[in-house]
Order: structure tokens, then sequence, then C-alpha cells
């Protein structure tokens, strides 16, 4: 009695017997499984991984259909686009443990700062080098939003150790980050802001005006602050571009050098943690435990906030406004997200390949895209074709990406966001460490730890 | 003994506050799966009883404004087509489960229209005809259920809002101004003019009363749970299944190695078994995620891709089972085996007789512990299949509704709800057991 499961079983013995019947069944029918499904394989068949969610597979769907489509018709022969959904959390280990076992897809949709580390990783295959790349890469360069195609783009040391350029990949989706503003808030601070010589019906142009702005949007009684930002590297790029950091640069021997120690860096870092710690106005929203940017936007607590075009549907129950990030001494300007389709070693048809990615990224596809799900375009030319009228706020991102600047080009940027800027901005904000040190050691362990890759 | 009973008063008040605050992670997820699409980052609890709506952006200066609108929870595309000249076929689009349109500077004149939802025209009941008819300039009727159905003449903005009956109802303009929404129009909106409206972009809302049921739900809704069951686009029983037969089948082959691995190391000798013994020890210290790399490389050489077998036996190796079995069965008298022995028992019978009955709460233990583990695993189911794969487990549908810069926290959470089930299941059954488990060997008596 006292063990009634074990007498249960030792009971009903039938049971037993049937869950042990029932398992081997399961696991002889998954092995049946996995025949009928390598057996069936297409020979003229291309596996797309894409992250998308519903709304942007659907409409990928048909895009893919209709490439299908145009593929037989112009080639006389059918090809397959096999689209696989995979979830975007994981997915660079996911690909590199797929690389080790040569089980890569032919397409993946990855983010735009992998490129440079699976080109050096030998994993996909420099585009330009096919025989259907029937343009040089900086011709077809101009048919892209500059820092979308950009991010492409690999410089790679020959074996004579000179500089090649190769294109590694084709822009699938672009975005970037503008100023979003709280117009409910700054009409509550209409009279303040306007006896302070500001205008609330308008964002702050500039960094200074920015400050200004804030400091009277910043009601503390209220848990309200002027501003609320995430702090890591991606996220501080419109900071470190409006003062006009560079990153990254080549030094008179040719080699890559990180440039974050120097003046410019070391200003956007200070004004960033000022907002924070001399200032007050920003809410402290990047520290572990805290209400986030976004949330905190969404419920009236920040005014202010940095975020992108995904964010415009979910915002669309508040009263905002969306303006280009303040201008600083380098001007306007912002990162620059999005995803790049590439083309994986093991693919077997790399021209039908090259062949869709250009077609997807095609100015008429683009179009389509764009209209379909409110995104930016990645065709330049598509720029001037979509009626945004009904979207007065896509434009304002359209306008920001045309200063955006691309991500460095520094290879294995997730372990270096992670492990060694992101710590480093953390410390700085947070008064551990002075801004200039927390930059020199990330400088110095940029250049020992991963610019020496490219370096080699 | 008073004393002791208002200590133990405190001591109970201080555990259940800290039991309510255990338990806020998953009121926070039932409370996010119920919500409407959107809304669970909003702080709202509870309904607020004067509610402001979205901002509607309109055009002065543009006349003539038409607003389709179809309710539908299960289409999944839905187009509309019109008798405009010549006859046009329009997506619309998705909002909250409702599917809308608006066409602007639409000339004056009657015009015929039909919803087509997944490819099929939309009969009406009523009329027995998928045709409905829609007249210009004159105030939208019942065909249309927005709440908001304003539109602009000229330069004048006529405010129509769907209330529920409860008053003030208010709209705010962008300028400040404040308007009372007081006569009803012969469609049951609220109505109101703005007249002499400056050309260009002109945004407003609304304000509200509403009941509290009615503020329930605008902010709840039981839609999340239906989506992710019958989802056709993401099979969440596939999913839920394979991750209990993964779970299952890690649980018991572990328990039955680990026992039988167990009994050895505790009862028996053989040469090199304190440096095998010290050997397995010593994996415990390296970190899991380092087998990782070779492990995916005899699973991908073997053909164990997309299997459960690639899933299962690769954690059937469990040296933390191996440990807590030895030691629980080291604590099972010789003398038992003896006299089994003396009775004329076999090896087997040894094991099955004395070794399992006396094991089975800290089996039971283990069972559980690789089962939760297994159930929640992501890396690891992740990378053994192949997104087409017809094994992927619970973790790695539901990480789907992540994207990089999107995640459907409903839907999600709407998930995770029936994620938990099989585990809470699990410790209720065998709660006694586990406890007993865990605590073996605790108190020598």
């Amino acid at each position: 009695m006292k063990y009634n499961i074990l007498s249960f079983f030792y009971k009903k013995k039938f049971y037993s017997l049937a869950l042990v019947i029932v398992l081997l069944v399961i696991i002889f029918n998954n092995t049946a499984c996995r025949s009928v499904l390598s057996s069936g394989e297409q020979p003229n068949e291309l596996t797309i991984w894409i992250t998308y969610n519903p709304q942007e597979y659907d409409v990928f769907k048909q895009i893919a259909q209709d490439f299908q489509t145009e593929y037989s018709k112009k080639h006389g022969k059918s090809l397959h686009l096999n689209l696989q959904r995979i979830p975007y959390d994981g997915l660079m280990p996911r690909l590199k443990y797929a690389c080790l076992a040569n089980a890569t897809p032919d397409i993946c949709r990855i983010d735009n700062a992998w490129p440079l580390t699976l080109a050096y990783g030998k994993s996909i295959i420099p585009l330009d080098t096919l025989p259907s790349f029937n343009t040089t890469i900086d011709e077809l360069a101009q048919e892209y939003v500059p820092a979308a195609i950009a991010s492409n783009i690999v410089e790679t040391k020959a074996d004579n150790g000179t500089w090649e350029k190769h294109l590694y990949g084709i822009p699938d989706q672009t975005n970037c980050v503008a100023l979003f503003w709280n117009k409910e808030l700054f009409r509550q601070s209409a009279t303040e802001l306007r006896s302070a010589g500001l205008d609330p019906d308008r964002a702050p142009r500039d960094w200074e005006e920015f400050v200004k702005y804030a400091q009277i949007l910043t009601i503390k009684d209220k848990k309200q602050y002027g501003f609320g930002m995430f702090n890591s590297l991606w996220w501080s790029m419109p900071f470190f571009n409006t003062f006009g950091t560079e990153f990254v640069k080549k030094d008179a021997n040719g080699k890559y050098i990180c440039t974050l120690d120097e003046q410019p860096a070391q200003q956007a870092l200070q004004f960033m943690t000022d907002l924070y710690l001399k200032y007050g106005v920003e809410a402290g929203a990047w520290r572990t435990g805290s209400i986030n940017p976004e949330q905190g936007f969404l419920n009236g607590k920040y005014a202010m906030i940095l975020s992108g075009p995904w964010n415009l549907k979910r915002f669309s129950n508040i009263d905002f406004g969306v303006s280009l990030v303040p201008a600083g001494p380098a001007g306007t300007s912002s990162n620059v997200g999005g995803q790049n389709l590439v083309v994986f070693r093991t693919c077997k048809n790399p021209a039908a390949a090259l062949e869709f990615l250009r077609y997807f990224s095609s100015e008429s596809v683009q179009i389509r895209w764009s209209e379909s799900l409110g995104q930016i375009p990645v065709n330049i030319k598509a720029f001037d074709k979509i009626d945004l009228s009904e979207r007065p706020q896509l434009a304002v991102f359209m306008e920001q990406l045309k200063t955006a600047k691309a991500t460095p080009k520094i290879p294995r940027m997730d372990v270096l966001e992670e492990k060694v800027v992101g710590p480093a901005l953390q410390l700085a904000m947070q008064g551990d460490k002075s801004v200039e040190q927390a930059l020199k050691d990330s400088t110095k362990e940029i250049n020992k730890d991963f610019l020496s890759l490219l370096n080699k | 003994m008073e004393r002791y009973s208002l200590k133990n008063f405190f001591i109970y008040v201080a555990l259940s506050v800290g039991c309510l605050i255990a338990l806020l992670p998953l009121l926070w997820m039932i409370l996010v799966a119920c919500k409407q699409q959107g809304q669970a980052l909003k702080l709202e609890i509870l309904p607020e009883p004067i509610a402001i709506t979205a901002p509607y952006q309109t055009i002065a200066g543009k006349s003539n404004q038409v607003t389709l609108q179809y309710y539908s929870a299960s289409a999944q595309t839905v187009q509309v087509r019109i008798s405009f000249n010549p006859t046009q076929l329009f997506e619309m689009n998705n909002d909250h489960g409702s599917f809308w349109i608006n066409f602007y500077d639409v000339a004056a004149g009657e015009y015929d229209y039909e919803f087509i939802a997944d490819g099929n025209a939309v009969i009406n009941p009523d009329t027995n005809s998928s045709k409905a008819k829609i007249l210009v300039k004159e105030a939208l009727s019942s065909n249309t259920k927005l709440k908001n159905a304003s539109y602009i003449q000229g330069n004048t903005l006529v405010l129509r809002f769907l209330g529920s009956g409860q008053l003030p109802i208010k709209a705010l303009l962008a300028d400040g101004q404040e308007i009372n929404l007081t006569e009803k129009d012969s469609a049951g909106y609220f109505t109101a003019q703005v007249t002499d409206l400056k050309t260009g972009e002109f945004s407003y809302r609304f304000s509200y009363a509403r009941s509290f049921w009615d503020g329930i739900s605008e902010i709840y809704t039981y839609q999340n749970f239906v989506e992710i069951l019958f989802n056709r686009d993401f099979p969440f029983l596939k999913f839920f299944a394979n991750s209990l037969i993964v779970a299952t089948l890690a649980g018991l082959l572990t328990v039955i190695l680990c026992t039988m691995g167990g009994y050895v190391f505790a009862k028996k000798n053989f040469v090199g078994k304190k440096v095998l013994w010290s050997i397995f020890l010593g994996t415990m210290l390296v970190p899991g995620l380092i087998f990782m790399l070779p492990q995916f490389a005899i699973v991908t050489k073997i053909g164990w891709i997309n299997s459960y077998w690639g899933m299962v036996v690769p954690h059937v190796a469990n040296i933390f089972g191996l440990y807590l079995l030895r030691q629980y069965i080291e604590t099972i008298p010789d003398s038992l085996f003896e006299a089994a022995k003396i009775d004329g028992a076999s090896e087997w019978q040894l094991f099955t007789k004395v070794v399992v009955p006396l094991s089975i709460p800290i089996m039971l233990t283990l069972f559980l512990l690789v089962f939760v583990g297994q159930w929640s695993n992501f890396l690891w189911q992740y990378i053994t299949n192949t997104p087409d794969s017809a094994y992927r487990t619970l973790p790695v549908g539901l990480s789907l509704f992540k994207g990089q810069y999107d995640i459907r926290w409903e839907q999600m959470m709407a998930g995770a709800c029936f994620s938990i089930i099989p585990i809470t299941i699990l410790f209720v059954i065998a709660q006694r057991f586990f406890v007993q488990g865990m605590t073996s060997g605790a108190v020598k008596e």
C-alpha cells in the first residue's frame, strides 16, 4: 500500500506492457517516418530558413510562389523553394552547429551583423564569385539602401596579403531607430515647455535641445521621465554615430584598428551617462529589473525613447510622433538593423539561390513587401514609389536611414557585444568606471581578440 | 502558548506573502495569456471607468471616406470586392481579429460590395446573398460595427462613436479641444460635428465611460488559447505530444540506467570501481554545454537528427542521477540482500524485488528532475531538429513567437499555460515521493 504507484504497475501488468509497446511503436514509427522524409527530397530544391513572423511569412510564401512560376517560365524547369520557419532565438548557435555537421540550409535569413562572422568562417558563398553574378559589387550596391548592403560587403585578406572585397549576402529587411515622443505628455507640459522657449508640438532636433525637453518632461512625483533607453552597443549606436564615432579604421600599415577610445566615442558615452547621472532625465531603463523603454513609453512613463518601425503598431493606442534622432556634432544619424539573406556553401544550386535573392530584393517585390507589411524596402528605387501618405511615420524612418551608419564590421559581433562592449557600457553608465577607462579597455580587447582575426 | 500562537501567526502570514510573491510570475503569465493582442506590456489589470481610444488620423479636405469592417476570429485573409468603376478587389487589414479597410475620395453614389474570407464569398444569412450596398455621403449604417465611424465632408469632421449607451463620450482633438457627443444618429452612433477644419492631417481620440465588464472584455480575451490550439501554422498538439514523449522517454531510460548503475556501484565490487566512479564524478565538474558539440557530432554521424532518439539518448547518461541512486542504494542494509540470496533470489530478482521497491522515492525524484529538465530543454532540441522536423518540441515551437524585434507575448504565454499542465500534474501526484526522495539520508536514526 505504501508505494501505491509501484503496486499499480505490478498489479496492472497489462498497463505496463501497453506503455512499453506504445513507446516502442512511437520509436519505430519515428525511424520509419525519417526514411520516408529523406526519400521524398526534390532534386531541384532550395531550402530556406526564415525567421519571419506569421504575417511576413504569409507574404513571403506568396512571393516565393511567384518566383517559382517565373523561374520555371524562364528556365523551362521547375524549382521548389522549401520554406522553413525557424526561431530567431538561438539561431547563431544553431547555424554554427549546422555548419559543423554540413547540415546548413541553402539560404538563410540572418541578422545583418552576422555575415562577416560566417564569411570568415568560410560558411557562406561570396556571391560575386558566381558565374551568374553579372554586375560589379559597386554597381549592385547602388540598388540598395547603403547601410543595408554595406553589412554584406566584406573585405578578406587574400593569400598574397592584399584585401579583396566580396559580396556575401543581399539585404532582406532593413530598419533603424528614430525618436518616439509621446504627444500627450508633451501637451501636458506645454506651458512649461513654452516658457522655456520650446515648442510642445514637435520633438527636439539636437541633443542640447533634447536635454532641455527631457528636463521639463521629467516629473519624478509622477514617476515620469523624459527619456528611457537600452544601453547595449546596438542601441547606443545613435549616440556614437551622431557624435561621429568611426569604430574601426585602417592604420598606416593597412591593419584594422578600433577607435572607440578616441574623442568622439568618449563624448558620446559621456553624454549617455550624463543623461542618467548628471541630468537625471533618463529613467535607468537599461538596468536589470527596471521598466524597459518600450514598456515605459507604452504606459506613459517615458516621454521619449529611441525605437524602430516594428513598434509602430504596438504603440498605435497612444498618441505619439516619430522624429529624426536629435543631431549631435556629426548631425543626425542612427544604427542599422535588419536581416540579410545569405547562401551557404552546402548549396548545390547557388545560381538559383542568387536569382531568388535578387528577385526578392527587386524594386517591384520590395514595393509589394513594403505596402503589404508597412516595412521599409531594401531597394532604394522602391523608396520613391511607395505611397507614404497613410504612413507618415514610416517616412521618418526612411529619411533616417539615409544618414544611418552600418554596423561596424567586426567578426564575432555577438560575442563582442555581450562580453566586451556591453559590460563596459554598463559600468560606465553606473558610474563604476570612468568613460575613458571603459572605452580604453574595450578598445584593447577588441583589437586583441576580434580585429586580430581580420588582420591575420 | 499564546505567544507561540502569535509567533506562528506571523510566520504563516510571512510564508503566505512569500508564496504569493513567488506566484506573481505565474499570475503574470496567465494574465498576459488572456490579454488582447498588443496589450501584454500595458500595466492595466483592471479597467479604468473612463477609457481613451487610440488616436485616429484623418486628412481634412479629403471627403467621402468609406470604412468597411468584417469580423472573423478564424479567417486568415479577407478581401473586399467593391463596385468602384471598375470593380476592384482589395485586401483588408487585420486589426485585433477584425478586418477593416478605408477608402478615401469615393465619388457620391451607391456601390455594391462583398467580403471574401479565405477565398470564399461570405453569404449574409439575412439576405441570402454575398452582396451588400453602401451609399456614400449617407451616415454609415449598421454594416460597419466600428467604434469610430467618423468621416470628413469638406472641412467638416462628422464625429461618430458607437458607445455602449453610457455617457459621457468626448472627442479629444489634437489641438486640445474637447467636444461632447450627446446626440445619437439613426445608426446608433453618438455624434457631433467639427466645422472649419484646416486642410491637412488631423488626429483625434474619444474618451468614453464604460462598464466594468465592457472594460474587462476590452482588455482580456480567450482568443489566444484558441489561436494556440487551432492555428494551422502552429501544430501545438504535435509539439506538446513530442515534448511529452521526449521527456517521458528520457525520464524512464535515465531512471532505469541510473538505478542499475547505482546498484552496481553501491553493492558490487569489481576491479577499477573506485577509479571509474571518480572519473564519472569528475565529469560532473565539466559544464554540460561543453559536451554539446561532441554529442551533436555523434548524433549527426549516427543519423539521429530529426528523431526522438537524438533528443533522448544523449541525456540518458546522467551522472547526477547515478550519484543520487548510488547514495540511496548504499543505505539499504546488506543483510536484506543476504537474506534474499539465502531464499534463492537471482541477481535479477535482487534488483527487481529488493532494490527497485526500496528505491521508488528516489527513482521518482530522479524521473521528475529529468522530466522537468527535458520538458523545458530548448537548445538541444532546437539543434537536433531541422525547422521542418515533425519531432520539434514545445519549447522550440513556442520560441517561434519570439522574433528579433517583435515578441508575441500573448500567444507565447497562452502556450506556456498549457505547457505547465503536465509538470503540475506530475508534481501533485508525486510530491510525497519527491520530498521523501530529496530528504532521504538527511536524518540518521
